[in-house]
């Protein structure tokens, strides 16, 4: 309320306390005050009552207007009396309506103060079908007002004005709002127009030529939309490809139009990493298959290096081991030797992939399809693969089980060499599995709009070509092989935050995750999901979408989580939201129509102005705080229903749980219009503390 | 798409006086009651509803006068506002007139102006 005294005080600071006005001063106030108590009592808060209350109140000086040409301006007949300077023209008034008598006595008497509002040379704030001269006229109407500060002029000449001019010239004018003016059809040359609709741009030069002195903020129709630069700039600019990807930027037409159908002013061209293409995704493809092959290969050698001592010492005569005795050695440097050469070889391919990968965004949604398709298909045989690895790991002691039994050296050297023949093995499809999975994933990676790929160099040196520069390769693949490894490739997931284009409904539609919608900053989206079947989502006729990806089952879908935040003041006209497991929350936003459903999960929202709020849940909760909705539809089976706020129509249903109300909505039957209809199958209603039993229907 | 206060100026007279025909009211209620009855599609401001009130009661259509309002009970005394005989023949004359008006917009107004 405080704040609402405070702006009251400072509108009519700059007036007179006359009993007229101080008395339109206590009326005002009082409804305001009204207003303000009631959009408390709705549930709103304190900044979003005084914010309505103020936008709601109108043009104080046109009402002071209204009221000093009541003819009640004492001040003004005197002051209006003797009055100098030179009557200029007057032409006839063109209605009657609100010419007030004191109005016309002025105008007959005196040129200078219009309407009673009393100050020569004047300060008129209304002067209708006057000419006017060095006035500071507020409103002229149907005059002509030069050099003045006039505000509102239609149908005027305000040359030189600082002024609004409707329907009128405005050459040299700072008009700020100049409609239907001169502009449309004549020059404008050195105007500094802020809102010029239908204005210049429209018949005049600015938009087949230059206007080289205006400054114009805001032009509908005007020279943004089609004259050139903007259109040559952003639309059809090609994306300066060169040798460095690095350094190069794409700008993006369509997002720059979007830009200047917004605020009319030059958007400056969007820059982005370009899009990884389906050719270099296949190359990337590719390399990663023979990286994951020498990799494993390499690795199998490594482990597997052992077998030749060993098998070389006990090899029986019959069998040429005294030939190998002295080989055993040698094979295994050997072994180890052509395993560090195949981590070489995938060192290079990681190398490769790196070179085509790094600068570049993600694959265009296309390739991204294909991609996840290719995934998709393979990944079943990966996933074979590994669990034969595993299989062949944890089975490699039953060689030795079984060889033991044969008490013999030979054999049992044996065992211990099929022992790590078949570690050796399992590792390797182990890791084949894994680092072809890791390609994939690098692949689908998702990545923030404008961003692009870096490759992890940690540690890494490959710019020499010396044998060191390979052992060091080597051993950093070494390394990264034992990440393939230990790699937990299930459920792997990335968040990612994506500033979105304006929207007005939100469609969400997917199986596991929570969903959240609440007021920020901008329109924004923040999105979780399993980095190798990431939601899918866009915006599109106003309408931001988020699904679960096509082509996967639903024992694929991950948990995804998205915050969709929305700026203050905008209304969404429709949410709708199906999900089959998780938590959907909303707080602080206005929305036209809410429809959400959680079969298994809590529905929560707060601070929220709706017209229609259907809220549902399977198996828990509906919670509803701080919010207005003119008609509310909460349900859950066997979760409680809570609703705190004011409605008009409100049902409200649970099988196993309880429903609690609490309002300040009246529900006595005083507004006809009121209704609440809460049942309950076992648990109880409560309303405003009062309980009713299992159902009840107000008013009663 | 908002109403224009320009167009409907001309005619807050005759909806404040409507409101004004059933009963008594005060400042803050018959905006309440114009929003509800337009579906909140006109919500007039407080500088315009205040301003109709002192152009209407100086020209007799209305008079006012002090009182508490019935429901609440609180002690705050509001300027209520009442028809006169005068603001009744004045409220018929502009049903009239915007009858008028309408049937001379009539022809003018497309059915479908998205179809042009």
């Amino acid at each position: 309320m405080e704040t609402i005294r405070d702006y009251l005080n400072n509108m009519f600071s700059k007036y007179p306390s006359t009993p007229e006005i101080l008395r339109a001063k206590n009326e005002l106030g009082q409804m305001m005050e009204d207003k303000y108590n009631e959009l408390i009592a709705e549930g709103k808060n304190k900044n979003e009552a005084i914010g309505t209350v103020i936008s709601e109140f109108g043009d104080l000086d046109e009402l002071i207007a209204d009221l000093s040409g009541s003819g009640d301006a004492s001040g003004a007949e005197t002051q209006s009396q003797g009055t100098e300077g030179k009557p200029l023209a007057v032409s006839e008034p063109v209605s009657s309506i609100d010419s007030s008598a004191a109005s016309q006595d002025v105008h007959a008497e005196t040129q200078y103060a219009q309407n009673g509002s009393g100050q020569q040379y004047t300060d008129a704030q209304q002067s209708q079908y006057e000419q006017t001269l060095y006035p500071d006229g507020q409103q002229a109407q149907y005059g002509q007002v030069q050099y003045a500060d006039a505000q509102q002029s239609l149908y005027g000449h305000a040359p030189y004005a600082d002024g609004q001019a409707q329907y009128g010239q405005a050459p040299y004018a700072d008009a700020q709002q100049s409609q239907y003016g001169q502009a449309q059809y004549g020059q404008a040359p050195y105007t500094d127009a802020q809102q010029l609709q239908y204005g210049q741009a429209q018949y005049g030069q600015p938009q087949y030529g230059q206007s080289p002195y205006a400054d114009m903020h805001q032009s509908q129709y005007a020279q943004p939309q089609y004259a050139q630069p903007q259109y040559a700039q952003t639309q059809y600019q090609e994306p300066p490809y060169g040798d460095d990807m690095f350094e190069d930027e794409y700008s993006y037409g369509a997002f720059g139009q979007y830009g200047m159908g917004y605020d009319g002013g030059y958007q400056a061209p969007v820059q982005y990493a370009p899009c990884l293409t389906y050719e270099e995704a296949a190359t990337i493809a590719k390399l990663g298959k023979r990286r994951a092959f020498l990799k494993a290969f390499g690795l199998l050698l490594c482990i597997t290096c052992i077998i030749w001592p060993v098998l070389g010492d006990s090899l029986p005569w019959y069998l040429g081991g005294a030939i190998f005795r002295g080989l055993g050695a040698l094979g295994m440097f050997a072994s180890i030797a052509v395993g560090v050469f195949s981590f070489i070889g995938a060192g290079n391919k990681t190398k490769q992939i790196d070179a085509i990968r790094r600068g570049k965004h993600t694959p265009d949604p296309t390739t991204m399809s294909l991609i996840q398709n290719d995934w998709l298909q393979k990944s079943s045989w990966l996933q074979t693969e590994k669990a034969l690895g595993i299989l062949s790991c944890s089975m490699c002691i039953l060689p030795t089980i079984i060889t033991s039994g044969f008490h013999s050296r030979f054999m049992n050297d044996l065992g211990a060499a099929m022992l790590f023949g078949m570690v050796g093995l399992g590792v390797g499809l182990i890791v084949h599995s894994n680092s072809q999975k890791h390609t994939y994933q690098s692949l689908m990676l998702p990545m923030e709009r404008g961003a692009y790929y870096t490759p992890d160099m940690s540690g890494k040196n490959r710019g020499a070509g010396s044998t060191m520069a390979g052992l060091a390769a080597g051993a950093s693949v070494m390394a990264n092989t034992a990440g393939d490894l230990i790699r937990t490739a299930k459920g792997k997931s990335a968040t990612s935050s994506y500033i979105v284009e304006p929207f007005s409904q939100i469609d969400v539609n997917i199986s596991r995750g929570n969903i959240e919608l609440k007021q920020g900053d901008r329109f924004s989206l923040e999105l979780t999901g399993p980095v190798d079947a990431p939601p899918v989502w866009g915006v599109q006729d106003g309408r931001l979408t988020i699904r679960n990806p096509e082509n996967v089952g639903f024992y694929k879908h991950k948990k995804i989580n998205a915050v969709i935040t929305v700026p203050a003041g905008v209304t969404i006209t429709d949410f709708t939201t199906r999900l089959k497991l998780g938590n959907i929350a909303l707080k602080d936003v206005v929305i036209e129509k809410t429809n959400v459903t959680s079969d298994m999960g809590n529905v929560t929202a707060e601070g929220v102005s709706a017209g229609i709020l259907r809220a549902n849940s399977g198996m828990g909760n509906v919670t509803v705080k701080r919010t207005g909705a003119t008609q509310s539809y909460l349900s859950s089976s066997m979760g409680n229903v809570k609703f705190d706020g004011v409605f008009q129509h409100l049902e409200a249903n649970s099988s196993m749980g309880n429903i609690d109300v609490s309002t300040q909505t009246d529900i006595s039957g005083l507004v006809p219009e009121n209704e609440a209809i809460l049942a309950t199958s076992m648990g109880i209603v409560t309303v405003n503390g009062k309980k009713y039993g299992k159902s009840v229907h107000l008013p009663e | 798409m908002a109403i224009s206060s320009d167009v409907i100026r001309g005619y807050n007279d005759t909806i404040i006086l409507y409101v004004l025909l059933n009963s008594d009211s005060y400042g803050y209620e018959i905006s309440k009651e114009i929003r509800r009855l337009t579906d909140d599609k006109y919500v007039i401001k407080e500088t315009t509803l205040y301003s109709a009130f002192t152009r209407m009661e100086r020209n007799g259509y209305i008079e006012s006068f002090e009182a508490e309002p019935e429901a609440e009970g609180t002690e705050k005394r509001r300027t209520y506002y009442r028809i006169t005989d005068v603001g009744r023949s004045y409220y018929r004359e502009k049903c009239e007139e915007w009858l008028l008006t309408k049937d001379v917009m009539a022809h003018f107004i497309l059915e479908d102006p998205v179809k042009q």
